[in-house]
């Protein structure tokens, strides 16, 4: 009788206690895991999200930023997709970035994006073309029209601004060579501006600055409608489908994170980025943020792999 | 000692370092035909001329007129082994091999420990240990000393930096 | 510009913002005595823990931070001959040897002064050079990138003097240790041998942390003693002749300084290059290049003020473009995005009072850091007479930790025994460490260049003297190149004639 009476409440209790870990969710610190170093695009985003964030949890804990660099981005999905289903440990993601050695197939890798717990997303960029102020080329056409190969600056051949520049010359049928190596998006546009190479295909809020400061005109953008007064946009340059060219950061937590704790971290995230201190941070350090819950989070990841699992001779060879 | 022991140890001691670095410069080159040409270009080209000048090093290790050329002209501050550079040149004295292999001994432990039980175990463990056994030092004082690195390794990584050191492979 | 510059003042010279800029220098200070933590990682934690100050409390403590490092580290180099940090490498050359002879407090002295003065002219230059900085940095591209690089491997046949052709042995393997990894300009990753651990290729700070570390403290371990070889010597009185040095050698100081600027202003070849091409450079210049390496304290001067100036320098890129030339720069931009400045040309535009701030403080704590630093000359100097049994481990278990806080990877630590047993084994068989570093830091920048230079010239090698500042670059490479040959060819030729 005993026996029983201790079985029962040990099943009880088992059932009991998710839910009531749910309820009381969050109680301690939340690593937020950064999988770059410290100072890039990714790393400020959560670093501005996290004090907001804070404030907009059920109960008050600390949101605690950690750098996990190395392997491109590989060791801090790993490390978010081994780590506990409580919902103590998420991580932002750079799509399609960590999406491509998962299609390419890569040896050796430690996570899929396809079972992650997609939490919310902080917006995508769009990419589009640009050219020194003073090029002769005026729209997309003058640089098919060039009799030898176009010459771009992108970053090293993995990179989704080398794969993005590959497949985007390829649907415009631009000749292209490419000039690679580069290291950060900043200085692959700065290298065109410089007159290594002719044109530059790259995120649009990067050369924008550059437009700003004069030195850079955007003669296209990949949108389907361009936000760039005078340069086409997508469907004007006859390909549409250019606008799944992005870089998207989304949010995510292990897999088979229990839907109760899901939900916590994903309306926390949406009220903090729509929050007004998130508005005017935005505002004034130039980043655009544009707030996606969790259904729009899988939906651009969804988005993501169907484009590249379609262009996924681009990628290069799996390491 | 006027002329350089031709003895076997000598022989190695003379000649052994080039010749490692020749089987490393070897290994990089054999790897790198492994790679697609665009790749395997540079670290060639480094291979090569790594090989010419560790054959003008080897030149210089030896006896002959060559070897004296190259060695004059190219490194002047080291004479053949065994012969002194100038009179009442001493140089320094190297500790014996068995001194040597201790000191390396004792840090390779120390990093063993530290793969295995992680750091803040085995530093004190390490410092007081190499100060008992080797600085005969009295067992208090080395105690006092390892377990002051300790905490200051603690408060200053664990607690100030918020960088949480190594538990070791036993542990993690 | 003059109100601008007030207002930043206004701003720096308050309570608030001079307390973060002391705790700055503090922190600066201590991480950069630590062996293998920089700036990079100082910036990286103590930086986003200033969201929710005012930006100038922020800059104050990051300028702080930044001014402070470059002194800190050369501490370590000096008395125990291991760099605190790569910049740092060079002074070990010169400042070793005086720890040895007793004469710590000298060169503790000199270095202070000569990274006061050092940082003082990097932030002068910035400010005169901010209007075309634009200009400046959009000149350099990777042509002049390669050409630099090899400028900075060319000196490896310079830092030893007597053993050249060792040294560049050791750079050349050096140079292959520097492919190890993934390849950025065509993908994939070379002699890894099947070690993850070796993708991202050889980081630079745990293999300096062997190097250097290592050997010095096993030849203590096996022979005993203390580093400094007569005790009785070790003392205070030199540490003020130390601090005049710099004034007295001030043609030294001034190179070294200007080299630091210039060469700190080219993204990605960072403050180690710059010190070693003062060093090489001050070796060239004087009138007996063979007292270097055995306590010259010009030695110490020239590396000393490039390693400070190159913070000026560094920031030309950062303010004008965005681009962070080094892993430093890229966390100041990040903890600047941070309080709302954008990162890009527009942010000098925008934010000028608090770019002005920063710099302020950058000056600021270049020299308050050197004072602090000298009054503790007399403690950090008692180092060189304590016992081997006490130095030996401590030393080991703190580079040890200092090797895997760069990047929280135990793997680090195996990293730096095996290179550790490396450096031994190099200064057993009598050849130099200095060019393995040299090349760790300057093989992938220069085989990057090469490459996109190749690409852009479509296979010429005529880019490299066509460019302006390419040929000049290029002129420069076959000096250094030949005048050490030429110069021991006179000397010959003078010691002959006086014989006959």
């Amino acid at each position: 009788m005993n026996k029983l009476l201790a079985a029962l409440t040990t099943c009880v209790g088992m059932v009991t206690a998710p839910v009531a870990m749910a309820a009381d969710f969050p109680a301690k610190n939340i690593q937020f895991v950064i999988p770059v170093s410290p100072g890039g695009g990714f790393d400020t985003y959560v670093r501005a999200v996290a004090p907001i964030l804070e404030r907009h949890l059920p109960q008050s804990v600390n949101i605690v930023p950690t750098n996990i660099p190395a392997a491109g981005g590989a060791r801090g999905a790993a490390q978010v997709y081994r780590a506990k289903p409580d919902g103590y440990t998420i991580g932002i993601f750079n799509i399609p970035g960590m999406l491509v050695p998962q299609i390419r197939g890569d040896s050796d890798l430690q996570y899929d994006l396809k079972k992650m717990t997609w939490l919310g997303s902080f917006g995508q960029d769009g990419y589009g073309v640009g050219v020194p102020t003073a090029s002769p080329y005026k729209t997309v056409a003058d640089l098919k029209a060039l009799d030898r190969p176009v010459k771009f600056t992108a970053s090293g051949p993995s990179s989704t601004a080398y794969s993005a520049t590959m497949i985007a010359t390829d649907m415009l049928g631009i000749k292209r060579e490419i000039i690679s190596g580069y290291k950060g998006s900043n200085d692959y546009v700065l290298a065109v501006i410089r007159g290594d190479g002719d044109a530059v295909i790259g995120p649009l809020p990067v050369m924008e600055k550059f437009v700003e400061s004069g030195e850079l005109r955007i003669i296209g953008t990949f949108e389907e409608k361009s936000s760039v007064p005078g340069a086409q946009n997508a469907i004007e340059m006859g390909q549409p489908d250019l606008s799944k060219l992005s870089v998207g950061r989304l949010v995510a937590g292990p897999p088979d994170l229990p839907p109760e704790v899901a939900k916590t971290l994903s309306e926390s995230l949406m009220a903090a980025m729509q929050d007004p201190a998130m508005a005017t941070w935005s505002r004034e350090s130039g980043i655009a943020v544009e707030p996606g819950d969790a259904a729009s989070a899988k939906g651009i990841l969804e988005g993501q792999f169907n484009f590249y699992e379609r262009y996924s001779k681009y990628l290069g060879p799996a390491n | 000692m006027s002329a350089p022991r031709k003895s076997f140890s000598a022989l190695a001691e003379n000649f052994g370092p080039p010749l490692v670095f020749l089987a490393v410069t070897l290994i990089f080159i054999v790897a790198a035909y492994g790679y697609p040409p665009a790749s395997r270009e540079v670290p060639l080209l480094i291979g090569y001329v790594l090989i010419v000048l560790i054959a003008l090093d080897i030149l210089s290790r030896t006896s002959t007129s060559t070897g004296e050329l190259v060695r004059r002209y190219l490194n002047p501050a080291s004479g053949l082994p065994g012969v002194p550079k100038s009179a009442g040149d001493e140089g320094e004295e190297h500790p014996s091999g068995q001194k040597e292999l201790l000191a390396v001994g004792w840090v390779a432990a120390f990093t063993a420990a530290v793969m295995i039980v992680g750091i803040l175990p085995a530093v004190p463990a390490y410092v007081a240990s190499y100060m008992i056994v080797e600085g005969r030092k009295s067992v208090k004082f080395s105690i006092l000393i390892a377990a002051s690195i300790a905490l200051f390794l603690w408060l200053s990584f664990e607690m100030i930096l918020s960088i949480p050191l190594y538990r070791g492979m036993l542990f993690e | 510009m003059l109100d601008v510059a007030l207002t930043a003042a206004g701003n720096v010279f308050t309570f608030q913002s001079l307390l973060f800029l002391t705790i700055g220098m503090l922190i600066g200070l201590v991480v950069g005595v630590v062996p293998g933590m920089g700036g990079t990682t100082a910036l990286a934690v103590f930086g986003p823990m200033t969201v929710g100050l005012d930006p100038y409390s922020a800059l104050s403590l990051a300028g702080g931070l930044m001014g402070a490092v470059s002194f800190g580290g050369s501490v370590t180099s000096i008395l125990i001959n291991l760099p605190g940090g790569a910049p740092n490498a060079a002074t070990c050359l010169d400042g070793y040897p005086l720890a040895q002879q007793g004469k710590a407090g000298l060169a503790l002295g000199a270095s202070a002064s000569a990274s006061s003065v050092g940082g003082v002219i990097g932030v002068f230059t910035l400010l005169l050079v901010i209007p075309i900085s634009k200009k400046i940095v959009l000149a350099f591209g990777p042509s002049e990138f390669f050409l630099l690089a090899t400028l900075g491997l060319v000196t490896i046949a310079a830092c030893a003097p007597g053993r050249m052709l060792r040294a560049m042995i050791v750079g050349g393997i050096g140079l292959l240790f520097a492919f190890i990894g993934f390849d950025n300009v065509n993908g994939g990753t070379r002699f890894t041998f099947g070690l993850e651990h070796l993708w991202e290729g050889i980081p630079l700070a745990p293999a300096m942390i062997g190097l250097f570390a290592f050997p010095e403290m096993i030849e203590l371990s096996a022979k005993g003693g203390s580093i400094a070889k007569d005790k009785g010597q070790v003392g205070l009185t030199g540490t003020l002749d130390g601090v005049w040095a710099s004034f007295k050698y001030w043609k030294t100081l001034l190179r070294g300084s200007l080299i630091g600027t210039l060469v700190g202003a080219i993204p990605g070849v960072g403050g180690t290059v710059a010190a070693f091409l003062a060093y090489f450079s001050t070796v060239q210049a004087s009138k007996n290049p063979e007292s270097f390496g055995k306590g010259n304290i010009e030695g110490v001067i020239a590396p000393e003020a490039a390693n400070n100036a190159k913070d000026g320098g560094n920031l030309i890129p950062t303010l004008a473009f965005g681009i962070p030339g080094t892993a430093e720069m890229a966390v100041l931009l990040g903890v600047l995005v941070l309080h709302g400045m954008e990162p890009g040309p527009t942010m000098i535009l925008h934010h000028e009072a608090e770019i002005y701030g920063l710099i302020l403080t950058l000056t600021l704590s270049s020299i308050l850091a050197s004072v602090i630093g000298l009054m503790m000359v007399r403690p950090l100097a008692m180092i060189t007479r304590l016992d081997a049994h006490i130095l030996v481990p401590s030393v080991i278990a703190i580079s040890f930790v200092g090797a895997y806080a760069n990047n929280s990877l135990p793997g680090d630590i195996v990293l730096a025994f095996v290179f550790g047993v490396i450096g031994y084994l190099l200064i057993r068989f009598d050849y130099p460490r200095l060019p393995l570093v040299i090349a760790l830091v300057l093989g992938e920048l220069a085989e990057r260049s090469f490459a996109q230079a190749m690409m852009i010239s479509g296979g010429s090698w005529s880019i490299f003297v066509t460019r302006p500042i390419s040929a000049l670059l290029f002129a420069l490479i076959v000096m250094a190149l030949t005048y050490p040959m030429i110069r021991t060819l006179l000397q010959r030729r003078h010691s002959v004639e006086e014989v006959s």
